[in-house]
């Protein structure tokens, strides 16, 4: 293989040895990037999961305590 | 969705995520949920449609305040004076929320799809950002290449035209300044090679004439040593000559034999001049600066020049200035180079007609002393008057010229302080000029100066006079005997060698040049048998003195008399010697 890469030309050598090291660096970029923003869009979906059933919890203990089944469906 | 603490659905929405679990999957879920304490977040997918969902559950609680003895009251809790909730929190049901992850899983997709994209044409954009550099770097270095190419195989005639300022401009200047200066230097060489043959012929030329001049100087060199024998074979006749006509002209002749011997004489004496320029010219010596008389010079080169140019109808004028004063100079040397001109001038009338005159004009002007030779032959063309002094110029045929004389001649004169050079017209003939600088020296009585005056002896004295030569015997036996000297002879060098056992002589005139035993020779061997006489010998010869001969002559510091010789001078000298020999004696 290494043989083979000094057959080619200073152009060729120049061409594939940028090429390669633009494609590497930009895939990782992008896997990590992907990481991030999946991440990232996960918690917010966790937040709002939380925020929403603390509220329902919080508002429905009225409606629990007297078994009031209109108002706990009005809150939902 | 919201359950009581029995897990009792209160109230939940139609189409809640919940209601659409199996029977299993939502009583796992609903244990799970009612069993913890905080926020629960479970995840499950619908078997059905493959949906994924996140299901948060936190507990529903209320405050329990006891405010009789068993009366428990549940519900919202009074506020206590310091803001804070009363009562014990009891855990009353649980709230549930489910929320699909499809609209999670589609905004994740479309980043992915947006990165991708993006890195695609980041991917792209590099690709040809490289290619771009690359092409920047890589042209400028191919036509290099193919420059160096062309270069190898001979071709410099390409420039390579880069008008970058960065390393590859500099790389690019650089190489056409090389080839530039291949260009240059092939075109040297190129010139080089057509000049080459052109100057090979010309050494070749000058080899063959430096050649030729060589083989001419062998045979000056076997010709001064022919003239110098047969100017010492020459002499000794002579002086017989000159001797015995003075003899017989001291005794009583009638007028007409007088006038015949002093003709004799006077032939003898012009004889024993032509031997002695001869001489003179044929002698090899070193230069040897003395106090000269330049017109005395001229004056002995052209007796040597006077029979060839007299048969050629060259006619001599002179103008010698006769208060000249005298300067430090090598004779030998000022002779060769005057000479050179006239021989010079001799042939140049000789070769376009058949009579010429030679004008030689000596002055003073301030504190050089001019000799000016002028002729009337051709003349010099302009193109060759500054190049007459050139080693190996010459206008003469092969054979006839070597080109060196005048060169010769110009570093004679440089070499004395002087300065030569030549002005003409062509066809109004050349005159060479020659400016010496009048070198003071001490004044000298020269010692071997020849006078004719009569001296008669003042003493008597014991003379012996050693000679191979009959005449040159008799001549001096006769001639110190008639002035009253007692007078022994010797005709070889042993013979001498013998009577010096027995006699005691008061002067010995010795020949250097003997057979058998030379008179150095017999000079040692008096050392040996008696000492005291070595200083009392005069030697005579008829030859030039060789450098052997001379440093033995300065070794012993005895005098030296040259053949022939003027038979009053000889007594002179001998009665001059004679008398600082007693003198020493009485010291």
């Amino acid at each position: 293989m290494k043989i083979g890469f000094k057959k080619f030309g200073l152009r060729l050598k120049f061409i594939i040895t940028f090429s390669l090291l633009i494609l590497l660096t930009s895939v990782l970029l992008s896997i990590f990037l992907i990481r991030k923003q999946a991440e990232l869009i996960r918690n917010e979906l966790n937040e709002k999961g939380e925020y929403l059933v603390k509220n329902l919890a919080s508002s429905s203990e009225y409606g629990v305590l007297v078994e009031d089944t209109k108002l706990l469906s009005w809150l939902l | 969705m919201i359950q009581d603490k029995d897990r009792k659905i209160l109230a939940s929405q139609d189409k809640g995520v919940l209601l659409r679990l199996s029977s299993k999957q939502k009583e796992t879920l609903t244990n799970i949920a009612s069993q913890q304490e905080g926020l629960n977040k479970q995840n499950f997918v619908l078997k059905k449609t493959g949906e994924e969902f996140y299901d948060f559950s936190f507990p529903v609680t209320t405050f329990k305040t006891v405010k009789f003895d068993e009366e428990v009251s549940l519900g919202l809790a009074t506020e206590t004076k310091d803001g804070q909730r009363s009562g014990v929190t009891e855990r009353i049901g649980t709230a549930r929320v489910g929320i699909t992850t499809a609209e999670m899983a589609e905004r994740i997709a479309e980043m992915k799809r947006i990165v991708i994209f993006v890195t695609f044409q980041i991917v792209l954009l590099g690709i040809f950002l490289a290619f771009l550099m690359v092409r920047i770097i890589m042209n400028p270095l191919e036509r290099l290449v193919q420059a160096t190419k062309k270069v190898a195989v001979g071709d410099f005639s390409l420039e390579v035209k880069i008008r970058q300022k960065d390393e590859l401009g500099e790389l690019a200047n650089s190489f056409n300044i090389m080839t530039r200066n291949l260009r240059k230097l092939i075109c040297e060489i190129e010139e080089y090679n057509r000049t080459l043959e052109k100057k090979v012929e010309e050494r070749t030329k000058k080899l063959e004439e430096a050649q030729a001049f060589l083989v001419q100087s062998e045979k000056l060199s076997a010709i001064g040593q022919l003239i110098s024998g047969v100017a010492h074979e020459l002499n000794n006749p002579l002086a017989s000559v000159i001797g015995f006509s003075q003899l017989a002209l001291g005794s009583e002749v009638n007028t007409k034999t007088g006038s015949y011997l002093k003709k004799i004489c006077s032939e003898a004496d012009r004889c024993a001049k032509i031997v002695n320029n001869l001489l003179t010219f044929s002698r090899r010596s070193k230069p040897e600066k003395k106090s000269v008389g330049v017109n005395g010079i001229v004056e002995r080169t052209l007796d040597l020049m006077s029979y060839q140019l007299q048969v050629n109808n060259i006619r001599i004028t002179k103008d010698l200035d006769a208060g000249l004063p005298k300067t430090l100079g090598d004779f030998h040397q000022l002779q060769q180079v005057f000479l050179n001109i006239v021989n010079n001038a001799f042939q140049a009338m000789t070769e376009k007609a058949k009579e010429g005159i030679i004008t030689v004009r000596t002055k003073r002007i301030e504190n050089i002393i001019l000799i000016e030779f002028t002729d009337t032959g051709p003349g010099i063309p302009k193109e060759n008057l500054n190049r007459i002094f050139d080693p190996f110029f010459t206008t003469k045929d092969i054979g006839k010229g070597t080109g060196l004389g005048l060169s010769i001649s110009y570093g004679i004169i440089k070499e004395h302080g002087g300065n030569i050079y030549a002005l003409s017209e062509p066809g109004k003939g050349a005159t060479f000029v020659i400016e010496l600088p009048i070198v003071e020296t001490p004044l000298t009585v020269e010692v071997t100066e020849k006078t004719s005056k009569e001296i008669t002896p003042s003493f008597k004295a014991y003379v012996l006079v050693i000679d191979d030569e009959e005449s040159i015997l008799d001549l001096l036996y006769d001639f110190l005997k008639g002035k009253g000297y007692d007078v022994d002879t010797a005709s070889t060098g042993q013979e001498a060698l013998r009577k010096f056992k027995t006699e005691m002589y008061d002067l010995i005139i010795c020949d250097l040049k003997m057979p058998n035993l030379s008179g150095q020779q017999l000079y040692n061997e008096i050392k040996k048998i008696k000492p005291e006489l070595s200083s009392r010998i005069i030697f005579f010869t008829g030859d030039t003195v060789s450098p052997q001969t001379e440093s033995f002559l300065k070794s012993t510091g005895n005098r030296v008399i040259s053949k022939p010789f003027d038979l009053n001078w000889l007594l002179s000298f001998i009665q001059e010697f004679l008398i600082s020999q007693t003198e020493l004696k009485a010291k």
